[in-house]
């Protein structure tokens, strides 16, 4: 909601009128886009009806977007702490799978989200210095790099469909291991693990305890696990496949990076965006608020990619 | 200055009927519920379908507040005949009027209405609004279209969690507590998704205030000087905007869980249900401190106005606020004392639950010090301001009782628990929006309500609250279990269950009549005089009633607190007796007459109009 003016720029009339209000601290470095309200007085063209200053809506503005990052970083809190939480329970499982993962490509979308901070980050800049041309070609270097991390990240999914990897129930086991479900009802046993549920059989129910079913579990990712690690020179499926659990850590993953990538293909629209308004001369030194705040944003989208690639792919 | 060109009011050219004449030369001139409405040359369909076209893209908080009233009050009646129907079942043994699938989701309907639709927005979105740009002297919340589009985005949750209802509805109980949700109807994934849309609105509309009271205060509005409302806003918006997200992932989780089998939740897939608990109570313990604190905040301005005394222990108050707002992160385990979580913990979880009964404690004690001596004026707001200290009282010293480790595992999860939220979020949240609507419906409407019907009505709720709710702390420490359909091992408890459900209906019969109170006065209630109770703030002082479109003809100058009715009203001193008289509506303070507070020049100024 742009103040409603009828009349445009006026270089006269700011001359006159332009420090009457002393709310409008900023006119003096302002003062060359200043409109005539339906009070008759004159404001800066970008200040909207119920803020007082300039300088009011920009720290508001900022302020908002401060705590939107906030709650995006509690969003992801969320997730992190399903991640801690099933790390600290099976910490072999998120070994085995992070094998899974390409590093080398992970580490190039490390540096390419990186690189678009820093080119959002020297736009901010170009708008503080009034070079639009910079501006414009800043912002669309961000969306472009933006754009190849998501190529590389459909290429990572699309690799890991091809291997059966895919979240919780839908992950491909290897042939012959035991679902936990399974494990749980007794219905399929491991070698040795029979005797054990036989004897349970007679004196309780046929179900087996916690205990039992955890050793049922360990041992099933253990023994394939070593099976395949030994005759790893022609199966390509590496021990993540004979565990049980794989889904979850996958369920987590696709997760995690599949919602990061939504901001990222959100950012790609927003910076788009700005790029043409910045192309229309929207932004100045005198105002230049949104490319403050989708930078901020943008930030933290790189942000939550640092600790996601290290715990997804490193450890 | 040279171009001032005042325009000329609408609203007094257009030709209406002059059937509630306010004083001569005090009509409100620029009235927010009329302007800037259609010129005089629309009429007919062309001029409803402007006006509401108006009302539908408006980005004035006032609306907004008036809006969000209008859609929480039709949630709260919704929710209110489920709970009608919850109770009429339980009157007699076996089947009354449902069966037991029936039964099921009535009583969640009825707790995902009355938290999610209702309890969670009801002040701060309805009230808040309204009035907090006009208590800090903004003309408006610091992103209107933001605010806007949290109300949508509050309109589109509620449809796609009701639009569940057709696809088998909800039975989990408002909680969605896994592996039960993740097997049930496909009504989980509506409501699911319903409430994670309504989060978006709640961040939204938190995020909003906090900025707002930040960045926008009017000058010598000092943190000291803000009302104790905004103070509890303010708490409960950092609550809003740090809690909320968490619920949105744990509903998006569940989301994925039933149609992908993510299985972080389902112990089949290697998950864990109890990590949803975890998850459901980080947001919905806090949530519960969204839902009790903005009550708080109006407590706060009833007590002082209608004891014509400034609010005892002002600093104390504000932040207990905060304290509880921060507290109430820390306490989510006492919610699963019973889910095997580790002792440890929930011993830890139940300690710092007894630690918010210290900033509740302080709260309860300075409104009865702000009373003590003060001229008691007991009008209708004041008396649901009572009724919400009696019963929160109770609500809350029944919390710190379950709060209690030893005790909750024997009260978890029976009508104990039940009648302890309610009458925490009820006899708390309810009693307080109610005496906040009767306080500021003059303000908001311009009209004045029945006294008398307003005192009855307060009765009525007092008395059919109690009657419901009071009897199932003796259930519930008789082992009747919450959400069950029947007690067909527990005979003895029908009397208790019909007394109960007798109860629900005096409470629906005090709840119409408010209602009704409330639609009468906008067509035949007499013009409201611009600050009926005495009021200190600036929603009473500084602008008409109903308020100006912009609020303020020009930004008011803050130059006492909020509770200083001397200096707000210096011609009441004199009058100030020990029976509440001076708080008697005082005719120069009349609608029309905008500005009783100093102002500044900052460009802000509007068209002259009086």
């Amino acid at each position: 909601m742009a103040s409603p003016a009828p009349t445009t720029a006026d270089p006269n009339a700011h001359e006159a009128h332009g420090h009457d209000g002393d709310g409008h601290h900023g006119d003096g470095h302002h003062g060359d886009v200043m409109l005539r309200g339906h009070d008759g007085q004159l404001h800066p063209a970008n200040l909207q009806h119920h803020f007082i200053s300039a300088e009011q809506q920009f720290e508001s503005a900022k302020l908002g977007m401060w705590l939107f990052l906030v709650t995006e970083i509690l969003l992801f809190g969320g997730m992190f702490v399903a991640y801690a939480i099933y790390r600290s329970w099976y910490p072999d499982l998120f070994d085995q799978a992070s094998l899974e993962l390409d590093t080398a490509w992970g580490a190039f979308n490390t540096l390419v989200l990186l690189g678009s901070s820093l080119s959002v980050a020297w736009a901010i800049r170009a708008a503080q210095m009034d070079n639009r041309k910079l501006l414009v070609r800043l912002l669309w270097l961000t969306v472009m790099l933006a754009g190849v991390f998501m190529v590389v990240k459909y290429f990572e999914y699309t690799h890991k469909f091809e291997k059966g990897i895919f979240p919780g129930q839908y992950f491909k086991l290897a042939e012959g291991t035991p679902t936990i479900a399974e494990l749980t009802a007794g219905t399929a046993v491991l070698p040795g693990f029979a005797d054990a549920t036989a004897e349970g059989a007679e004196s309780e129910a046929a179900t087996p305890s916690l205990e039992e079913t955890e050793a049922a579990i360990a041992e099933a990712a253990g023994e394939h696990g070593e099976t395949h690690a030994g005759e790893k020179g022609h199966g390509e499926k590496g021990p993540i496949f004979s565990n049980p659990r794989a889904g979850i850590f996958f369920s987590i993953y696709y997760v995690m990076t599949g919602i990061h990538g939504l901001h990222v293909i959100i950012g790609i629209i927003a910076i788009s965006i700005l790029a043409v308004k910045a192309q229309r001369g929207r932004y100045s030194s005198v105002y230049y608020t949104p490319v403050e705040n989708v930078g901020l944003y943008w930030h933290v989208v790189d942000i939550i990619w640092i600790f996601l690639f290290p715990l997804m792919y490193l450890i | 200055m040279a171009t001032l060109t005042p325009t000329q009011p609408r609203t007094s050219t257009v030709p209406r009927k002059k059937r509630s004449a306010y004083p001569e030369g005090h009509e409100p001139v620029h009235n927010f519920l009329r302007e800037p409405g259609p010129g005089p040359e629309v009429t007919g369909f062309k001029r409803f379908r402007a006006i509401a076209w108006e009302w539908m893209t408006t980005v004035d908080h006032k609306r907004i507040g008036l809006m969000y009233l209008v859609s929480v009050s039709a949630a709260f009646a919704l929710g209110g005949i489920l709970a009608l129907l919850v109770r009429l079942e339980l009157m007699t043994q076996g089947e009354t009027v449902m069966g037991p699938d029936a039964y099921n989701q009535v009583f969640t309907l009825h707790g995902i209405v009355m938290v999610f639709l209702f309890i969670v927005p009801s002040i701060p979105a309805s009230l808040g609004n309204f009035l907090l740009p006009i208590m800090v002297g903004a003309k408006d919340v610091a992103f209107p279209k933001l605010n806007l589009a949290s109300f949508y985005i509050y309109g589109i949750g509620a449809i796609v969690a009701v639009a569940g209802l057709f696809f088998g509805g909800v039975d989990t109980g408002w909680t969605f507590y896994t592996p039960y949700s993740k097997s049930t109807v496909d009504g989980v994934l509506f409501m699911g998704l319903g409430v994670f849309i309504m989060g978006f609105s709640s961040i939204l509309t938190g995020l909003n205030f906090i900025v707002t009271i930040h960045k926008m205060r009017a000058p010598g509005m000092t943190w000291n000087r803000l009302p104790l409302f905004l103070w509890s806003i303010y708490a409960t918006s950092i609550v809003q905007v740090l809690a909320t997200p968490v619920i949105g992932i744990t509903m998006l989780l569940l989301f994925l869980e039933r149609v992908l089998q993510i299985g972080i939740f389902d112990p089949a897939l290697g998950g864990d249900p109890v990590l949803f608990q975890h998850f459901f109570w980080f947001y919905s313990h806090p949530a519960v401190y969204i839902m009790i604190l903005p009550a708080f905040g109006v407590i706060s301005e009833l007590m002082g106005t209608f004891s014509r005394q400034r609010v005892y222990g002002y600093r104390a108050v504000a932040l207990s606020s905060v304290a509880i707002a921060l507290l109430g992160f820390l306490v989510w385990g006492h919610h699963m004392f019973t889910s095997g979580q580790s002792p440890v913990s929930s011993v830890i979880f139940s300690l710092i639950t007894f630690l918010i009964g210290i900033p509740s404690g302080i709260k309860i004690f300075n409104w009865i010090w702000t009373m003590y001596k003060g001229s008691v004026w007991l009008q209708t707001p004041m008396l649901y301001a009572l009724t919400f200290l009696f019963l929160f009282t109770i609500g809350g010293v029944t919390g710190i009782m379950v709060g209690a480790l030893a005790a909750d595992i024997h009260l978890h999860d029976t009508y104990f628990v039940v009648a302890h939220f309610h009458y925490v979020m009820m006899g708390g949240t309810v009693m307080a929006m109610l005496g906040g609507l009767h306080y500021w419906w003059p303000k908001m409407t311009g009209k004045l309500y029945s006294e008398r019907w307003g005192k009855i009505s307060a009765l009525l709720v007092f008395l059919g609250f109690n009657m419901t709710f009071f009897i199932q702390f003796i259930m519930g420490s008789q082992g009747m279990p919450r959400r069950y359909y029947d007690y067909p091992d527990m005979p003895w408890l029908e009397p208790l269950h019909q007394a109960s459900t007798m109860g629900s209906w005096v409470l629906g019969v005090g709840l119409m009549i408010v209602l009704i109170n409330g639609i009468h006065s906008l067509f035949r209630g007499k013009p409201a005089p611009g600050n009926p109770w005495g009021g200190a703030t600036l929603e009473w002082t500084a602008t008409t009633t109903p308020p100006d479109h912009h609020n303020f003809k020009r930004t008011p100058l803050v130059t006492h607190g909020p509770y200083d009715y001397n200096a707000a009203l210096p011609h009441l001193r004199e009058q100030v007796s020990g029976d509440g008289a001076a708080a008697v509506p005082v005719p120069d303070i009349a609608v029309g007459v905008p500005q009783n507070e100093p102002s500044i020049e900052d460009g802000t100024r509007q068209p002259d109009s009086l």
